[in-house]
């Protein structure tokens, strides 16, 4: 499958082996998501540059007024960890949701991210949090918001052969803010959403000032409802106008038919249902700072 | 009820040492010196015929030693199973499903065999194909047998009585049509099977099969070769469920193992075992029932079609089918009318269950429907109508024993029948739902149905139990030497196991029909007894005391004419083994044929908790009350019943199997998309044993394997009309199938 | 043939290999070290047969390259007890009827290793969430939960 495996010890030597294999290699983090896919063959790779064991980016810490999560942080400390439970909340909700206790030692969050799918869990929360990720290549160091690393249905325009991203950059929640994550499935572990709506809100004298609906999978890429927002906003927070931004959500969604996982028709009667509990719970948290 | 030392207790399994410390070898794990690796090329289409095989540049790849293909397999159809047609020719001329065999290769590594496959060129010319059960059978449908006009694969037909008089008699009559899915087995281990012939042309082949005995005889059967010189040991096996009824891989790895001389080992892959094994037979069941005011039931008509897929495999499960319809009801006029039907699909086969699970979610269902109907309480219709003891059950047999009403009371007790949980608020609705069941154990009168064992005592008075049974995982070697260390009189750590080697134990029927503590029990016991016989008269000799006058227990023998100091089996043998004059060996052996094919009865009750607004279904308990006659060991036959709750539910809500209707492909070939339950979607379980000791079997004892999965699709689907009035006639119930029904509604 | 070296510690035994730079870690443990307790049943880390022990941390083998493994601790069902010397968690299994096919019972037995080294008395949730990841056919997870819940309280006194 690959002829090399090389660990770096630090970013600069990661990126150094990329530019010396000149496309041929390729960075794995938790390789969750990479290794299957090398494994059937649906892509090659020379070699891999693995960063999981370059220490600075296995860290969820505070950087200035926002929180930093490195390169190599998995799924399972985002879950576990106290920083991202209390000041982001519906973050460590999603990756509590992804996959299993296995996937989420090895996977890693930015990996979900550079993965590119509509509905990957970790990713629609990030969205809403208005995430933003720091690339380094041979050009430098650059910062973009999560958004403008999304090429197009399951392809980042992360150049994963010549770039590689090191953090992830999101802003804790204030007191005014309230987040919660919500997903359906058909099972309770080990299953791609069917549905998943990633809510942030901010609520200032009984009003919605701001907030970021996300929701998987009803477009190639993590949707932002904006519609959903737009109605929201300076609307009086309360079931009524959260019941109107759950039928703009429903409007503006595309789901598609999958034989798998529900069809159009289900997944956006759904849309509605989940957008209403994802906002009402995260108006709540809200309520309760 | 009398109790017992040994048999009746709640023994961990002999072997879980070896499975808790990673010490048991599976097929997968055993390595022989020069073995090959054997991987399979498949059909990518559903319907075509192979033009040419052109093998050339495979074999030539270094490390291939042989290539397997139509071009040079026998020709002669393969004997696939016990009671199953030959129909199906290894690599054949054709292939009728995607992931139909069309070449093998045996080479030195799993890898090389994958090269190899990817050069086998092969034309194909591609036929139309037909998928759905209905249009199958409809003139100007692609033909997928020659032989087999309109694709009827099998046809059963039962009449009993009046029909039409019996519906003129009812005061209501009722008609629905039931569509059940089909199921994969998902044992955690896949087919895989050694093959390996010696110098002397004789074949071992080690596999993960259910039937070790069958498979002897149909693998010389195939290979023309004598019995004698076939050996099939079955190490242990990681789950089976049915699916390991069937010669799969055997038949493919010792042909390769001819050709190369070498063993060969092939083992499926996950995404072959989904979709190119065995699976559960889809169904469609038109049933329509007479009733008169008071609830007795006047007449039963059933219609149905059982998706046989590609081959038919068996016929087994369509007649069962019609008897779970059609004769667990006390009811004088009957017709059951069926057909299994091909469609260019994964073959369908044994599964736990073996279309009495589809018959009862049927039955199960439209019970509750009449009971509602006419006001009756769906326990009380039950106990009024369900078949008794010493009524004729199931294939012309009378039943032998019931303990249903117990199952029932205790089961309605457990899960608070009557009582709804006021509690839930909002969108959430909880039901409750009720189901009977019964199943026959064994196939007796229908396939040949007998084992044999042995009982060898050793020197020093411990004991060896010889029995071909295949333990799947259903702990039947503990639960089969609790019987003979039962009936022997010894403790039960002076007996030991060997099982399921058909050089070195005896004939077993296999584990399939529910039937192994049933009737290998019974010869186990059998053996047992004539060991203790040999014993008993030895001293009887010895001492000039009457052999029927004394008796073992725990390992000492008492009784008339034993010295005051005891005399323990230990000595016995040791003198026996060592006498100058007199010396014996002392081997007890059975030969035990099913003698009444006794059913197990129970009542499955269940609670469910439905998501108005998603139309998410969640079971919030399970209570499952089996009629077990006897339970030799409580904690094996608790764990059966658990394990088959897992099953059920994935039946009736989330095993749905995708299959792409334009190519006939399964597009959900592996554990993330088909959704057997974690152990985060398991409801609470709890199961009851009612132990009304049947007559017929080994210490009264029953069997459970099948029993327990048959009541869990129709309680849920009863708890769901309960919750929310709503009636399911099609499973899985899918979340978006009840949101759809509840939007209708409105 | 590329070939890497890999050092690591195996079930408390130093090992150096020397491996494909591909193998999969399933592959190394089972077909050049003969742990063939790790099992494999999907090839896609989507059921947990495969599961061991990498520093500490439950993993699913079968996707997990063996160099990720260089110069750490590996621990699978071998390295767990011994005939004679059973882990309580090994006990409880047995006692409680926890096992049937045997299949699936090496990796489930590590993923709750796992939990109670992080928490010594899990709830059933919490015992039912780190068992997610491993698919059982046969038992219905039922007795393998009380068999956890049991060894945690064994280990705790």
């Amino acid at each position: 499958m690959w002829d090399e495996y090389v660990i770096p010890k630090s970013v600069e030597e990661a990126l150094q082996i990329l530019q010396s294999r000149e496309g041929e290699a390729r960075i794995i983090a938790g390789g969750t998501d990479l290794v299957p896919e090398l494994k059937d063959k649906a892509r090659k790779v020379k070699c891999l540059v693995d960063i999981s064991e370059i220490e600075p980016l296995r860290k969820i810490e505070l950087d200035g007024a926002l929180i930093k999560l490195g390169a190599g942080v998995t799924h399972a400390q985002v879950a576990s960890s106290d920083l991202i439970r209390e000041q982001a909340t519906l973050l460590a909700e999603a990756a509590s949701a992804v996959g299993s206790p296995l996937i989420r030692n090895q996977g890693t969050v930015v990996g979900n991210v550079i993965n590119a799918q509509p509905a990957a869990d970790t990713a629609i929360a990030l969205f809403s949090l208005c995430a933003e990720v720091e690339i380094l290549s041979s050009s430098g160091t650059r910062r973009v918001p999560i958004e403008q690393t999304y090429e197009k249905l399951c392809v980042s325009r992360v150049n994963s052969a010549l770039e590689i991203v090191t953090a992830l950059y999101i802003k804790g929640l204030r007191k005014d803010q309230g987040s919660a994550f919500v997903r359906l499935a058909q099972r309770k572990a080990l299953a791609l959403p069917m549905l998943n709506v990633a809510a942030v809100v901010t609520v200032q004298d009984g009003r919605f000032e701001d907030s970021r609906i996300t929701i998987g999978p009803v477009a190639p890429l993590p949707f932002r409802s904006k519609n959903a927002e737009a109605t929201l906003k300076h609307a009086a927070a309360g079931p009524e106008s959260i019941g109107k931004a759950a039928e703009a959500a429903a409007l503006e969604a595309q789901p598609r038919d999958s034989a798998l996982r529900g069809s159009a028709e289900y997944r956006r009667e759904m849309v509605k249902v989940f957008v209403r509990r994802a906002v009402g719970r995260a108006l709540q948290r809200a309520e309760q700072k | 009820m009398q109790e017992y030392t040994i048999v009746g207790k709640r023994l961990p399994l002999l072997d879980a040492v070896e499975k808790t410390t990673g010490r048991a070898l599976f097929t997968v794990d055993m390595d022989l010196p020069g073995m090959l690796h054997a991987r399979i090329l498949r059909s990518p289409y559903a319907h075509a015929r192979v033009l040419h095989v052109d093998a050339r540049q495979a074999e030539r790849l270094a490390g291939v030693k042989a290539v397997l293909s139509k071009n040079n397999a026998p020709r002669s159809k393969v004997p696939a199973t016990l009671g199953g047609p030959k129909e199906k020719v290894a690599f054949d001329e054709k292939v009728r499903y995607v992931g139909d065999e069309v070449a093998a290769v045996a080479a030195v590594s799993k890898d090389v065999a994958e090269e190899a496959l990817r050069l086998i060129k092969v034309d194909y010319e591609v036929l139309p194909a037909i998928f759905d059960p209905e249009e199958t059978t409809k003139p100007g449908s692609p033909l997928i047998h020659e032989d087999k006009e309109r694709n009827i694969a099998a046809s059963v037909e039962t009449k009993v009585g009046d029909t039409e008089a019996g519906f003129r008699e009812a005061d209501y009559v009722f008609e629905e049509t039931f569509r059940t899915s089909s199921q994969r087995h998902a044992s955690m281990e896949t087919h895989a099977s050694i093959a390996s012939f010696d110098v002397s042309g004789k074949l071992t082949v080690w596999s993960s099969t259910q039937l070790p005995f069958h498979i002897q005889r149909l693998l010389a059967e195939y290979l023309d070769i004598p019995m004698s010189k076939v050996r099939v040991v079955k190490p242990y096996l990681g789950g089976g469920f049915g699916g390991k009824l069937h010669m799969v891989v055997e038949h493919i790895s010792a042909l390769l193992s001819r050709m190369t001389q070498r063993p060969v080992r092939l083992v499926s892959d996950r995404e072959e075992e989904f979709s190119a094994t065995i699976s559960r037979h889809a169904s469609i069941i038109r049933l329509k029932v007479g009733a008169a005011r008071d609830g007795t039931l006047t007449a039963i008509e059933a219609q149905a079609i059982a998706n046989s897929g590609a081959y038919l495999s068996v016929t087994g499960p369509l007649r069962l089918v019609g008897e779970g319809l059609i004769r667990s009801y006390r009811c004088p006029n009957l017709k059951f009318q069926g057909q299994s039907v091909y469609t260019n699909l994964t073959p369908a086969g044994g599964f736990r269950g073996y279309g009495n699970t589809q018959a009862h979610f049927a039955i199960e269902s439209m019970v509750d429907v009449i009971a509602r109907r006419l006001g009756i309480d769906p326990i009380k219709f039950r106990l009024k109508n369900y078949k008794k003891m010493g009524d004729v059950g199931h294939a012309n047999t009378l039943i032998t024993s019931s303990g249903l009403e117990d199952c029932l009371r205790m089961g309605a007790e457990k899960v608070g029948w009557g009582v709804r949980d006021e509690r839930v608020t909002g969108a959430k609705r909880r039901g409750k739902g009720v189901a009977c069941l019964i199943h026959r154990n064994g196939t007796r009168l229908g396939l040949p149905d007998y084992s044999a064992a042995f009982v060898k005592l050793n020197a020093d008075g411990t004991a060896l139990l010889l029995i071909g049974a295949a333990d799947l995982g259903t702990g039947c070697c503990t639960t089969l030497a609790q019987i003979a260390a039962q009936e022997l009189g010894l403790n039960f750590n002076e007996i030991n196991v060997v099982a399921a080697d058909t050089d070195a134990t005896p004939f077993d029927r296999g584990a399939f029909a529910s039937a192994t503590v049933y009737v290998t029990g019974g010869a186990v016991k059998a053996a047992a007894a004539d060991a203790k016989q040999q014993l008993l008269s030895y001293v009887g000799r010895r001492l000039h005391a009457a052999p029927e006058n004394l008796e073992i227990r725990n390992g000492q023998i008492y009784g008339e004419g034993i010295p005051d100091k005891g005399l323990t089996v230990r000595e016995v043998a040791m003198e026996a083994s060592q006498a100058r004059e007199g010396a014996r060996a002392f081997l007890g052996e059975a030969s035990f044929e099913n003698p009444a094919a006794a059913h197990s009865f129970g009542a499955h009750f269940s609670e469910v908790e439905v998501d108005t607004e998603t139309g998410q279904v969640q079971v919030v308990k399970m209570v499952a009350v089996h009629d077990i006659g006897r339970a030799i060991n409580p904690m094996v036959v608790e764990g059966q019943v658990e394990g088959a709750v897992q099953q059920g539910i994935g039946y009736v809500l989330t095993e749905n199997v995708a299959v792409d209707q334009r190519t006939g492909k399964m597009l959900n070939a592996d554990f993330a998309n088909y959704m057997v339950l974690t152990a985060m979607d398991m409801p609470r379980v709890e199961v009851g044993l009612v132990e009304p000791v049947d007559p017929t079997g080994p210490f009264g004892a029953k069997g459970v394997g099948e029993p327990s999965t048959l009541g869990v699709a129709p309680a849920i689907a009863n708890a769901i009309y309960d919750a929310i009035g709503i009636r399911f006639t099609e499973i899985p119930i899918t979340p978006e199938k009840v949101f759809q029904a509840m939007r209708r509604r409105e | 043939m590329a070939e890497a070296l890999l050092t690591m510690t195996v079930n408390g035994d130093a090992v150096r290999l020397v491996v494909e730079p591909s193998a999969m870690l399933v592959d190394v443990l089972r077909g050049r070290l003969g742990l063939i307790g790790v099992k494999e049943a999907c090839g896609k880390g989507a059921c947990g047969a495969c599961t061991v022990l990498l520093d500490d941390k439950p993993v699913p083998s079968c996707v997990t390259p063996a160099m990720k493994a260089l110069n750490k601790n590996v621990l699978t069902i071998e390295g767990l007890g011994s005939p004679g010397k059973l882990h309580p968690l090994q006990e409880a299994f047995i006692d409680h009827g926890a096992v049937q096919c045997g299949f699936c019972t090496p990796g489930m037995i590590l993923s709750a290793k796992a939990l109670l080294d992080e928490r010594s008395l899990p709830t059933e949730e919490e015992v039912r969430v780190a068992i997610s990841g491993n698919l059982c056919r046969c038992t219905g997870y039922v007795k393998i939960v009380e068999a956890i819940l049991s060894a945690a309280e064994r280990m705790r006194s």
